[in-house]
């Protein structure tokens, strides 16, 4: 012949090398290339190509075939087997099930909560690429965080960092009044920003354009839910929103409502131009205080860490050199679960509801394979025989894996129904809006599938391996004991079980404990019987004195006070040095501004000196008096403000405020005993208080708490009278607090049910074991009951195996549990002692004991009260 | 005899291609006789499993040939008909000679 040989493509050549017999490969590799070789030289090389292509796929069916149909014909028998069981023992098979279903669906549902927190922001393109400039600053050893920046920080650093392509402010003003026409609101979530937000953020508009919405600063941007709110079906666009009563804003853009996923949920975009008329120019040029938050976007393939350096030089360029504020970046798409100035997430709790999942998971896989080696000896039989047939040991272990996987397969269809049923209650403990939907992405499916194979797997490996390593004939001989084998492995997989159980019944009582701690603690301060008018912007400035002085004319009222900030949540600082302080030293210390009769109505402590009052014109004069000592501003401060002061006797001390070249004092007239200002995570930090009879953002009125409603309706009469401008909105002080620990509320919720359902799968397990251990001794209990055993012996006798098992359970549990709750109570600056909560660890291994004990009990009565004529009567 | 219930068409029609090549029958020659004879493409896998089956079941023997240049340096199997095959063969053809016998329908013919 002597032509050239062409050697056909490597792939397709590849594939046929594998799946041909290897005997075979020399002939028909070389019938494939002789071929190959022939219609190249005909054809060319594209049809040879395609030509070994078509082949190789056309004979897939034919090779599968071949290899599949013996393959196949063994399935159908294993799965008539299966099904067969399955049939025969509804009681086992239901036991099974039920525990796998509850298991998944667990699993199912806690995934779908944790993804749903992962999601946070992740619906912005630019996610990745635009981060908020915090500030930190640190002072003795305390550091404060702000998610909040210097107004002209943003613009500053888009003009002198060129990594910075985009920014926004978003200044949030809260209660602005909204109208169009006779429509009129309060609305909270008016945001100012700048026009650049669009292009950043992902903010999907339905109508007007995402270009020109917010250039003229007259425009407004609203959502979907506003523009029913106001314009009901009229189009939006183009019509006139009033804000403050005189701000006319013409609707540019209508914009998609935002998903449940998201934090950042503006519903009304201004231009940030239209504080300068409310704030004025200085707004604009404050470097000194954190007023709004900044958004920045970084050009592609820029880390924060090189940019925050950057950003970082820029920012001291604007300020003193002493100024001691460091700026930190937070990604937008990691801003929820992993900020370190203010995550709204909690990703710890996350992990440890995952960690749940993963042990409920577990005892229900374990709950299979222990009722599937205690049933092995009834399929003892069955392995022995298809042994002796030829059966090969990797058969076997197939067909038990299959068989689990048939059981997996119908226990995941009723864990997607029971997951479908309980998201809605899931979502009302957790307060989220998780979606079923979510289930169908790709990443999920893909999950769904390996928790699948994990379970199928895991609940048949244990079955396979051993079942199938029995040898033939110390089956079939008659002596086989059944069920002996594995007696060992199925104790520690109930202890595993048991211990599951017990630590969270353990972590629930003591979850609910802590939070009872949290809401009950004495916060120093009075919270009952408060109610507490929230100030409209309009009125906040005005005298309280009418009002105060109507309402203490009933005796119902017990006090009348306001303040800029209520007692529960102060949340603003600044920093001060002090008389007697090293080095002009500076700390930050809180503040609020309250009236005369604050600490009266809220029970607050006087420890030292006086309250403010009337008499004293210190208490009273203005702020620009006190730049010289003589004329200083009068000051309330708290125990730990003294203490980290070092003072012994604070009283007539002056504390400084240094502005620029000026210093400002302020005179310590009292001391009050510190209370509990923010949440009981942190501690209790340095506190001071004006006097300011017109910063009244809260009006706080107490009363006592009988005729509640009468006395509501009193208090609303007197407002509407003195305040007729303003609305009347009010809430219960002591409900805000409980809020506060609505995450605490809603783990202890979680872990209640998930408690219950471990406790109930491993209760199933255990009534399939014992059910199954009283059948195994039925002739053993029919021989005692003729020998004259009383039927609560026999019960004894049965419940005595297992009561052993849980106490071991016990041993392992509360050394897990003990280590586990004490690292979550390390969160809390105030928490209760767990060595002294050791009483609940007792009472929940009695709690699973006794639990388990009437399962047990259940079966073994029965046992111990059938015939032994029944059992013995074939022997 | 019974030979025939065990063949299928297909396999006839490779049996007798493999009869008429006598010591050449290799895979690449039987295709291309039933490639010819039948008027399409046959496809290597539709050759090859049932000749591979006619060998298992004994119609058929191989023969491992000369490794050549234009196989890549592979050898050549060549299959030969057993004394079973030949009967086969026989068989089918007495079949058919007998069933066709007397059928003079025009329509039939091309």
């Amino acid at each position: 012949m002597g032509e050239k040989f062409h050697r056909p493509p490597r792939l397709p050549s590849w594939i046929l090398f594998r799946f041909l017999p290897e005997a075979e490969n020399p002939f028909i590799g070389g019938d494939f290339d002789e071929i190959y070789n022939g219609i190249r030289e005909r054809q060319g090389k594209r049809a040879a190509c395609r030509w070994y292509w078509v082949q190789l796929i056309s004979w897939i069916p034919l090779i599968l075939f071949h290899s599949f149909r013996w393959s196949l014909t063994m399935f159908k028998n294993y799965l008539k087997i299966t099904l067969r069981n399955l049939r025969r023992q509804k009681g086992y098979a239901f036991i099974n099930i039920a525990g796998l279903s509850v298991g998944i669906a667990c699993a199912l549902l806690i995934i779908l909560v944790v993804q749903f927190e992962f999601k946070y922001e992740s619906h912005h393109e630019n996610a990745g690429r635009i981060y908020r400039i915090n500030v930190e600053h640190t002072q003795l050893e305390r550091t404060f965080r702000s998610t909040y920046s210097p107004v002209p920080l943003a613009p500053a650093m888009s003009e002198e960092v060129p990594e910075v392509t985009h920014f926004s402010r978003m200044a949030e003003l809260r209660q602005i009044p909204v109208a169009h026409e006779d429509r009129k609101f309060y609305e909270d979530n008016v945001r100012f920003v700048d026009p650049g937000i669009l292009e950043m953020f992902t903010f999907p508009l339905v109508s007007g354009s995402k270009e020109t919405a917010l250039t003229d600063p007259n425009s407004i941007v609203i959502t979907e839910d506003m523009a029913v709110k106001y314009f009901g079906r009229e189009d939006p666009l183009g019509k006139t929103l009033v804000l403050f009563n005189s701000m006319s804003l013409k609707v540019t853009g209508v914009m998609k409502n935002h998903p449940g996923y998201t934090n950042i949920r503006p519903d009304f975009l201004v231009p940030i131009e239209k504080v300068r008329a409310i704030a004025g120019d200085d707004f604009f040029q404050n470097w000194l205080s954190q007023q709004l938050a900044s958004y920045v976007m970084l050009a592609e393939g820029h880390s924060a860490a090189e940019v925050e350096a950057k950003i970082q030089d820029a920012f001291e360029r604007h300020v003193r050199a002493d100024d001691g504020r460091v700026l930190t970046l937070d990604q937008l798409n990691r801003m929820h679960l992993f900020s370190d100035t203010e995550a709204t997430g909690n990703v710890s709790s996350l992990y440890i509801l995952l960690a749940v999942g993963g042990l409920i998971l577990l005892a229900a896989c374990i709950n299979f394979m222990n009722l599937a080696t205690a049933r092995s000896a009834k399929r003892a039989k069955e392995v022995g025989m298809r042994k002796v047939v030829g059966a090969a040991r990797r058969q076997l272990i197939r067909q038990f894996i299959g068989e689990s996987m048939v059981y997996a397969a119908i226990s995941m269809v009723f864990a997607l129904v029971l997951a479908y049923a309980f998201l809605p209650v899931l979502n009302s403990l957790t307060g989220q809006a998780v979606e079923f939907g979510d289930i169908f992405q790709t990443q999920f499916l893909a999950g769904i599938a390996g928790i699948y194979l994990l379970v199928g797997f895991l609940s048949g490996s244990y079955p396979a391996l051993f079942l199938s390593a029995v040898q033939p004939t110390k089956i079939l001989r008659s002596t086989f004991e059944a069920g002996t084998q594995g007696v060992l492995f199925r104790k520690i997989l109930v202890v595993v079980q048991f211990a599951i159980s017990i630590i969270l019944i353990v972590s629930t009582l003591i979850f609910g404990r802590q939070l009872n701690f949290l809401l009950n603690k004495n916060l120093g301060f009075a919270k009952d019987g408060i109610v507490v008018i929230r100030n409209d912007r309009t009125t906040f400035r005005r005298d309280l004195q009418p009002l105060r002085s109507e309402l203490l004319s009933d005796p119902r009222i017990l006090g009348v006070t306001g303040s800029l900030m209520l007692p529960s949540s102060i949340g603003m600082y600044n920093t001060v040095t002090w008389e007697g302080a090293t080095d002009n030293q500076e700390i930050s210390i809180m503040h609020n501004r309250v009236d005369y009769d604050f600490l009266d109505t809220f029970e607050i402590e006087l420890v030292a000196g006086r309250n403010f009052s009337p008499e004293f014109l210190g208490d009273t004069s203005a702020f620009s008096d006190a730049s010289v000592p003589e004329n200083s501003r009068s000051i309330i401060i708290n125990e730990e403000a003294a203490r980290q002061f070092g003072w012994e006797d604070p009283i007539n001390k002056n504390v400084i405020q240094v502005y620029g070249a000026e210093r400002y004092y302020y005179k310590v007239v009292g001391v009050i005993r510190d209370f509990h200002f923010s949440s009981l995570r942190q501690s209790i930090q340095p506190l001071k208080l004006f006097l300011s009879t017109d910063d009244n953002r809260y009006v706080s009125v107490k009363i006592g708490m009988e005729g509640l409603t009468a006395t509501l309706e009193f208090i609303k009469e007197a407002w509407k009278q003195i305040f007729p401008e303003a609305p009347f909105e009010y809430f219960f002080l002591d409900q805000v607090l409980e809020r506060r620990y609505q995450s605490e509320a809603s783990l202890k919720r979680l872990f209640t049910y998930f408690s219950g359902l471990a406790v109930f799968i491993g209760c199933l397990g255990l009534l399939g074991l014992a059910s199954y251990a009283a059948e195994r001794r039925s002739k053993e209990i029919g021989i005692r009951k003729v020998l004259g055993a009383s039927c609560p012996q026999l019960v004894i006798l049965l419940s005595k195996e297992f009561t052993r098992w849980v106490v071991v359970a016990n041993v392992f549990a509360w050394p897990v549990a003990y280590f586990a709750l004490r690292s979550w109570l390390r969160g809390y600056a105030y928490r209760i002692s767990l060595n002294a909560q050791l009483g609940f660890f007792i009472l929940a291994g009695v709690l699973a004991l006794a639990i388990a004990l009437i399962t047990v009990a259940f079966q073994a009565v029965k046992a111990a009260l059938s015939e032994p004529v029944k059992t013995l009567k074939y022997e | 005899m019974t030979i025939t219930n065990y063949l299928t068409r297909k396999e006839e029609l490779i049996l007798l291609a493999v009869h008429k090549l006598g010591d050449s029958a290799s895979l690449v020659k039987v295709r291309e006789i039933l490639n010819v004879s039948t008027g399409h493409e046959w496809t290597v896998g539709n050759v090859y499993v049932p000749l591979d089956r006619m060998t298992k079941l004994g119609y058929l023997e191989t023969r491992v040939g000369e490794p050549t240049a234009r196989r890549g340096g592979k050898a050549v199997k060549y299959y030969v008909l057993t004394r079973l095959g030949n009967e086969a063969l026989a068989e089918l053809k007495r079949v058919h000679d007998t069933m066709w016998n007397g059928v003079s329908d025009p329509a039939l013919e091309k």
